[in-house]
């Protein structure tokens, strides 16, 4: 594959089973969650090119992960596969404790540590829906502990995820923008519109996944995890939408408490706009938003790019 | 007002009631128990929606009828009998059905019946011909009976806890037993022709059942996306629209409203009407443009839909005096 700066490999790895083509069906092609319950297993590898924001290309490796593939990877494949990775992803299953699992991980981290040093390593610990609620914290602290004894010391991010939530977004929100070499501009961009607007918070989201580019808030609020919410029923909506044969275009939610925007933005992204103060009129934001979408489209752009 | 749940055993009948009226997701029923004794579940959103649902264990024959039962079925003002459409042959349930229509129907004549042909999600039913072909199969062989006994002919529901088919079926078979409904169908009519709206339900927030629509025919698929629509609205309104130690049901409130916009050219527009009623309207882009109207004529539906309902309330306040 040619390596050029805004294309970026990604290796999805983990036993057969785990949840890879499940997460990757559902934020990057449009699956329900119970639509996976009709996948199949994923032979050896499946390569994916997925376009972002626009500029950005991810070539997604989805890595199938019967044991006799996953002994290929190490053996044969090893070169290729593990050369020239930006970010390797690897998937747990948490209710599985198959001792192989582990050794993989560990195989694994260490063909990165030779062949790929700089890449970005993030783990997910999946089907965390299965834990009941009061033991999921524990499990989940018992699996992470583990899996940094695993790491060789290399720097590696846990997530707890599970297709039936908002942890699902997050996860991936936080994979993509670590993808987004200049989001620093694209910030303080936001930073300033949310002042003009007299807004609460803007939320800046990726067009077809829905997953969160960046945001800036002026006032706080109870709930860390609510842009992931909101990725998770405004795409769920969205396939509801599309049964019916249309597209969602743009939304407005308020009760006496708040008012949300939700609409197009620029042609890579949708923009998230909330506002608690009533003597803020709807007109006039619905206004400042068509201003602010020539001006943001150049520095969506740009923030794909490194400088 | 009660209404029953009757049928042989294991045909969805608790599932039913959990999934509509308790939240329980479709996948969880397979772990429910069988119903050994009669269950009552009340349903109370708003003093408009005031039910109370009886769900009888599948072991219920009429011929062992004691006077609790007895009791039960004569308050009933309606009765719907549950059919597993894929547990096949139907001789034996529909026997049953035409036993207890003949029975209750002896000594409460005012009593409806409508039948679910339910579980039609299976492999069996994958086009809309094969349900069909179910539902003319089932009528088919009621027929006789029916008419031999003079028994008041039951309506059919094609069912599944899978889709929303039950939630439509539910909200069909409620609005028979809503006296009010009539009044309130002629104002969304009315509503309807003036703003040129394409199609406009009255919804349960709660229960996402409707409670009326303009008389047009109902298509599941705009039935569908105006219930998404409300989980949109009470999903983003729980987290900017309260305050951290209120309850969810009130993230909807006196200004509950929302406007989605699709590429196809409809809008759907949503307002709160009462406590926890909202009215969900679809409508082309370009007749939405004179919001203002649209607002105005909501506004007089929505005292309409008061003065009915008072009216309602104080009729029944005085039955219960009288009685
Ligand atoms: N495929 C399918 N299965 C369903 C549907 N509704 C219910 N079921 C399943 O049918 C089984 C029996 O459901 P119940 O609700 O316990 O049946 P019941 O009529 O209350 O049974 P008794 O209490 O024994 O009379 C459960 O495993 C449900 O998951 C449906 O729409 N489709
Ligand atoms: N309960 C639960 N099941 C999941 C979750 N994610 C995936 N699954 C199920 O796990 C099974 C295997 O998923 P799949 O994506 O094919 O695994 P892969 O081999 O890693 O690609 C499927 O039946 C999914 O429905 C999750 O978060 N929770
Ligand atoms: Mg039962």
């Amino acid at each position: 594959m040619e390596e050029n700066d805004s294309n970026r490999k990604v290796l999805l790895m983990g036993k057969n089973g785990a949840g890879k083509t499940s997460m990757r069906s559902i934020i990057f092609a449009n699956f329900l969650p119970k639509d996976t319950m009709r996948l199949g297993f994923t032979i050896a590898i499946n390569e994916s090119r997925i376009r972002f924001l626009g500029t950005l290309c991810l070539a997604l490796w989805d890595c199938g992960g019967q044991d006799h593939f996953m002994q290929h990877y190490f053996e044969s494949q090893r070169d290729t596969l593990f050369r020239s990775v930006q970010v390797l992803i690897y998937v747990f299953d948490i209710k599985s404790d198959d001792q192989r699992d582990m050794k993989y991980y560990k195989s694994c981290v260490e063909a990165i540590k030779e062949h790929s040093p700089t890449a970005r390593i993030f783990v997910l610990i999946h089907k965390m829906d299965l834990i009941p609620l009061e033991k999921r914290s524990e499990t989940y602290s018992k699996k992470e502990r583990e899996v940094y004894q695993n790491s060789e010391s290399l720097n590696v991010v846990c997530f707890g995820t599970s297709i039936w939530d908002e942890t699902l977004y997050l996860a991936w929100s936080k994979i993509v923008n670590y993808m987004i070499p200049n989001s620093e501009m694209l910030s303080q961009s936001l930073k300033k519109f949310c002042v003009a607007c007299e807004a609460d918070e803007v939320v800046l989201f990726e067009k077809s996944t829905f997953l969160v580019i960046s945001s800036y808030s002026a006032k706080e609020h109870r709930d860390t995890h609510r842009f992931e919410k909101i990725s998770n029923i405004i795409k769920l909506f969205k396939l509801s939408c599309s049964k019916a044969a249309a597209r969602f275009k743009s939304m407005t939610v308020a009760n006496s408490n708040f008012c949300a925007f939700i609409d197009e933005f620029t042609s890579s992204t949708y923009i998230m706009l909330v506002s608690s103060d009533s003597s803020v009129q709807p007109a006039l934001t619905q206004m400042n938003i068509g201003i602010a979408k020539k001006h943001f489209e150049g520095i969506v752009k740009a923030s794909t790019v490194s400088q | 007002m009660q209404i029953a749940l009757l049928g042989t055993k294991k045909v969805g009948k608790s599932s039913i009631l959990k999934v509509v009226f308790q939240k329980m997701s479709p996948n969880e029923t397979l772990f429910i128990d069988s119903t050994s004794r009669i269950e009552e579940i009340k349903v109370e959103n708003n003093p408009y929606t005031k039910y109370t649902f009886v769900d009888f264990p599948g072991s219920f024959e009429v011929s062992q009828i004691n006077t609790q039962d007895r009791k039960i079925l004569s308050k009933c003002a309606m009765i719907i009998y549950i059919l597993d459409a894929q547990d096949q042959p139907y001789n034996k349930p529909l026997e049953k059905f035409i036993n207890i229509v003949t029975e209750v129907h002896s000594f409460n004549p005012d009593c409806m019946f409508e039948m679910f042909i339910h579980k039609i999600d299976g492999d069996m039913f994958v086009t809309e011909d094969l349900k069909l072909e179910a539902q003319n199969g089932v009528s088919y062989l009621l027929k006789a009976d029916i008419q031999e006994r003079k028994l008041p002919e039951p309506g059919f529901f094609l069912t599944s806890i899978y889709d929303l088919s039950i939630f439509e079926a539910l909200s069909k078979i409620l609005i028979k037993v809503s006296p009010q409904v009539n009044y309130i169908q002629n104002m969304l009519d009315n509503l309807m022709n003036y703003c040129r709206i394409d199609k406009v339900y009255l919804f349960d927030v709660i229960n996402k059942l409707y409670i009326a629509t303009d008389s047009t025919p109902v298509d599941l698929i705009s039935y569908e996306l105006c219930a998404d629509m409300i989980d949109v609205v009470i999903d983003v309104s729980c987290i900017y629209g309260i305050s951290g130690n209120d309850n969810v049901a009130s993230a909807f409130d006196r200004k509950s409203t929302s406007v989605i916009k699709l590429d196809s050219g409809l809008t759907l527009y949503l307002r709160e009407i009462e406590h926890m009623l909202a009215l969900v309207c679809l409508v082309k882009e370009d007749n939405f443009d004179r919001q203002n109207l649209i607002d105005y004529n909501i506004d007089i539906f929505k005292d309409g839909v008061k003065q009915i309902f008072q009216a309602h309330e104080k009729l029944l306040k005085s039955e219960e005096n009288k009685s």
